[in-house]
């Protein structure tokens, strides 16, 4: 390594940085990788592997993609349980005064994912993180919809199956977690999702509590509902930690947080939800033949999320469930109320994913667009709702 | 959101390109400066564009072309034929086989000029989309909450929409812990045949708090079960229900205990799944709690599941107390509906009419005696053969038990369960016959059914 270029220098100082996730090296217009990266990226990407260095008697193992195309590679290698570390060029080539600088911008992981072609439209994506060993503080963040949801729950049983519930992409666990093998095993079998361990420090309550205060900007945990929930606050504060250290930014869009009790809700375990086949069929998996298939008759993705939420979370409370049924009663007595509604749902763009990436600063002219498209619909509806008489309809009125 | 409209609209042009770096997104009239560098660019690629014709006519040459290719920028071009007439103020930029180009001071200055705002303009428009941007994304709160409302009113809205296409019902909601489901449809299963039956359900906290529920296999059981879940899970979800009438007393869980196919593709025994999952509910369920039992039991012999079915119905009705609908085909444990309150039967109805055997779906109060395992053997494709020496087989069986229960006041299951001894080993009846008795035909493929037949046939005439 003696003889190694500046630029490889630059390479490997990184790379050791990131040691588990594929590192892509931005060089012009390709991210390149090298050495087992590159294999590894060769074979799961179906690309050329080359050598770096050809005529050394060492060359070193190489592949790329261009950068353009970045999303479909990322995919994939998310999709195989990869993740990835993105080395960006952070001055301009021109200005540079010999090597560009560069430095990893983001980490790339199933449960971290903002990019319009990695996410799935018709459900959230969630990531979780999970403290104590019985009773169990655990969080669930979507970065791309702002959701963060945290509650505590007292065994390994409903810990899985409030777990099984978000059907997360993407966990965090201590180190003495992650040593607790009967968990990731029971873990492993009912949720596929990528398990990741993250350091110790993040998961220890003092810095988990000052990390919720930084991010709702308050002085005490009270207004967040979760004071003296030590576990919940650790498993929360772990997630921003993970979030931040992964995205390299804070995580503005996440701008509140609800503690929920599982009491709150009907209590439906895995073993409920596949034997009655909510949102999985049992025989292949798949959603033919599930409640969710017959009852989505959603305009719009959000209400595609918001239906499975529900249909994961039925209500205990009468007066909750009654306001629900007196607005369906109404839209389904009053047929042009109903259909002026969908009609002017119809084909609304994601806004919920659309402003996350505004706020991460990726959105383009083509999204502020599809926001404007959004916003215009919203007096009409407006108008149309004003006709409304229930309760929850006219609580829904003028957002 | 009116004023972000707005600001979206008073500066993002309607069909901007995908790249945000390279221009061609903000409305003119928005920005001062840079109204100002379009101008400029504008104006400069005017006077090329005006700079042939002019060149054309200051030097006569008629082959003369202005032109631009990356690398070398702007450039006037002159065949080689014509090169003599070329003014000394051309200065050469590149040669070509046919041409010669060449470059004026005055040119070069334009291009640098129209270069110059060029980039200038492009840096200023992602200057200004990004302030637009984040002025956007001040605002994601309200968006959050925008787009909370607006998932809302598509899923109330959806619920009313099926209600009427897939004819639902408003339930009523009440505290008192009785279903109460009139002429109930399964929500999936509906969608897949031409008619489904209905059926009716009553659980309550009295009399109607355990339903064993008996009948063929694939007469309709699980589907019961099932439906009457689905409506009480749809019903605390605020949507109308595939019944006529329903009401609903709010549920705190369901708990689901049902023959599990992918328990069997992972290797694990179907026994130690069933019974770890009955542990979880016999530990975790309440009075208020939704419990449906689907064949407890059915993987290990007889008169183990039998045994346990019978405490498990037993201790979920005197402790538990939790509404719960039970599928067996142990027809023995119907008759705690004598014993024990609370415990009601039902069963699905069939119709047997000249041998042939039809499912009517529809569930009935009371049990049944038979299983029609053997048809149900017969139409899944069992061959004739078996089909007709199960029937031989079950016949001799029945026979010989009809005679031995007629000298006995109680019925063989109280034998079975209350003193196993006697039921498993009675002595004077043929080993073949016990062992026939303990055929689980239903579950048997027929290579095993075959398979068996021979052995016991084997047995007889050794």
């Amino acid at each position: 390594m003696a003889d190694r270029t500046p630029m490889m220098k630059q390479y490997y100082k990184l790379k050791n940085q990131y040691p588990d996730s594929i590192l892509f090296f931005r060089m012009g217009d390709f991210y390149e990788m090298f050495d087992e990266d590159a294999k590894l990226a060769a074979k799961e990407l179906d690309i050329a592997l080359t050598t770096r260095d050809k005529g050394k008697n060492d060359p070193i193992p190489m592949a790329g993609v261009p950068y353009h195309s970045v999303d479909s590679y990322l995919q994939r290698l998310i999709k195989n349980g990869y993740t990835v570390a993105i080395a960006e060029q952070v001055e301009d080539p021109k200005q540079a005064k010999g090597l560009v600088d560069r430095e990893v911008v983001r980490v790339v992981t199933p449960g971290t994912v903002i990019d319009e072609g990695l996410l799935d439209d018709s459900s959230n994506n969630f990531l979780i993180g999970i403290a104590g060993d019985g009773p169990y503080g655990l969080a669930a963040v979507d970065i791309s919809t702002g959701d963060f949801l945290v509650t505590q729950l007292d065994q390994q049983k409903e810990l899985i199956s409030e777990i099984v519930r978000y059907e997360p992409s993407e966990c965090i666990l201590s180190s003495s977690l992650i040593n607790d093998e009967q968990l990731v095993e029971n873990l492993k079998q009912e949720v596929p999702m990528m398990i990741n361990k993250y350091k110790d420090e993040a998961f220890r309550y003092h810095p988990a509590e000052s990390k919720l205060l930084d991010q709702f900007n308050t002085d005490s945990l009270e207004p967040l509902g979760i004071q003296g929930k030590k576990l919940a606050v650790i498993s929360a504060g772990a997630v921003l930690d993970y979030l931040e250290d992964t995205q390299k930014r804070t995580m503005d869009y996440i701008q509140r947080l609800q503690f929920y009790s599982h009491k709150d809700y009907m209590t439906l375990d895995a073993t409920t939800l596949k034997n009655l086949e909510i949102f999985q069929n049992l025989r292949e998996s798949g959603k033919d033949g599930t409640l969710l298939k017959v009852m989505d008759d959603t305009v719009t993705s959000m209400g595609y999320r918001r239906l499975r939420k529900w249909l994961q979370q039925p209500l205990l409370d009468i007066d909750l469930i009654e306001e629900r049924l007196g607005a369906v009663q109404e839209l389904k007595d009053e047929i042009f109320l109903r259909d002026d509604i969908r009609d002017q749902m119809d084909g609304m763009s994601d806004i919920e994913r659309l402003i996350s990436r505004v706020v991460y600063g990726n959105a383009s002219a083509r999204d502020l667009i599809s926001i404007k498209n959004v916003l215009g619909k919203l007096e009409p509806l407006d108008t149309i709702l004003s006709d409304a008489q229930s309760d929850y309809l006219l609580n829904l009125k003028d957002p | 959101m009116t004023d972000i409209w707005e600001l979206i609209d008073d500066a993002i042009i309607d069909d901007p390109p995908t790249t945000v770096k390279e221009g061609g997104i903000i409305k003119e009239g928005f920005d001062d400066d840079l109204d100002e560098l379009k101008r400029k660019t504008k104006e400069g690629k005017k006077w090329i564009n005006t700079l042939e014709r002019k060149e054309k006519d200051r030097t006569g040459i008629e082959t003369l072309k202005v032109g631009y290719n990356k690398v070398h920028g702007y450039y006037i071009e002159v065949s080689k034929t014509q090169d003599d007439k070329v003014p000394d103020h051309y200065s050469r930029k590149q040669t070509l086989k046919n041409s010669e180009r060449y470059y004026t001071e005055e040119l070069k200055d334009k291009e640098e000029e129209i270069i110059s705002s060029e980039e200038k303009m492009e840096a200023l428009e992602y200057e200004i989309f990004k302030e637009i941007r984040d002025e956007v994304g001040d605002h994601s709160k309200r968006f959050q909450k925008t787009a909370e409302v607006l998932s809302k009113i598509d899923v109330i809205t959806t619920f009313a929409h099926l209600a009427v296409r897939n004819d639902y019902n408003r339930p009523e909601i009440g505290e008192n812990g009785r279903l109460d489901i009139r002429e109930g449809r399964h929500p999936v299963v509906e969608k897949t045949v031409d008619s489904f039956i209905p059926n009716d359900a009553l659980l309550d906290m009295g009399n109607n708090r355990y339903i064993i529920i008996t009948g063929p296999n694939m007469s309709g059981k699980s589907t019961y079960m099932r439906q009457n879940a689905l409506i009480t899970l749809l019903a605390q979800i605020g949507s109308f229900v595939p019944a006529e009438k329903a009401h609903i007393g709010i549920v705190d869980r369901i708990f689901t205990r049902v023959g599990s196919l992918d328990a069997l593709t992972k290797g694990k025994s179907t026994f130690m799944v069933e019974m770890v999952e009955l542990a979880n509910i016999l530990h975790n369920a309440s009075q208020d709690s939704l419990i449906l039992l689907d064949e407890i039991g059915s993987g290990t012999s007889t008169f183990d599941g039998l045994s346990i079915a019978w405490a498990v119905t037993e201790y979920i009705n005197k402790n538990i107390k939790a509404k719960t609908l039970f599928a067996t085909h142990y027809h023995e444990i119907t008759e705690l509906e004598k014993s024990l309150k609370g415990v009601k039967n039902l069963h699905v109805a069939v119709k047997e009419s000249e041998g042939e055997v039809t499912f009517l779906r529809k569930v009935r109060e009371g049990h049944t005696d038979e299983s029609y395992g053997i048809h149900v053997a017969s139409l899944a494709g069992v061959p004739d053969p078996v089909v007709e020496r199960s029937m031989e087989v079950l016949k001799q069986i029945e026979e010989d038990h009809t005679i031995k229960m007629e000298t006995k006041d109680s019925p063989k299951f109280k034998q079975v369960v209350f003193d196993p001894s006697t039921g498993e080993t009675s002595s004077d009846s043929h080993p073949v016959i016990e062992e026939l008795k303990k055929l689980d035909i239903e579950n048997m493929t027929p290579m095993e059914a075959m398979n068996e037949l021979w052995k016991l046939r084997k047995e007889v005439e050794d």
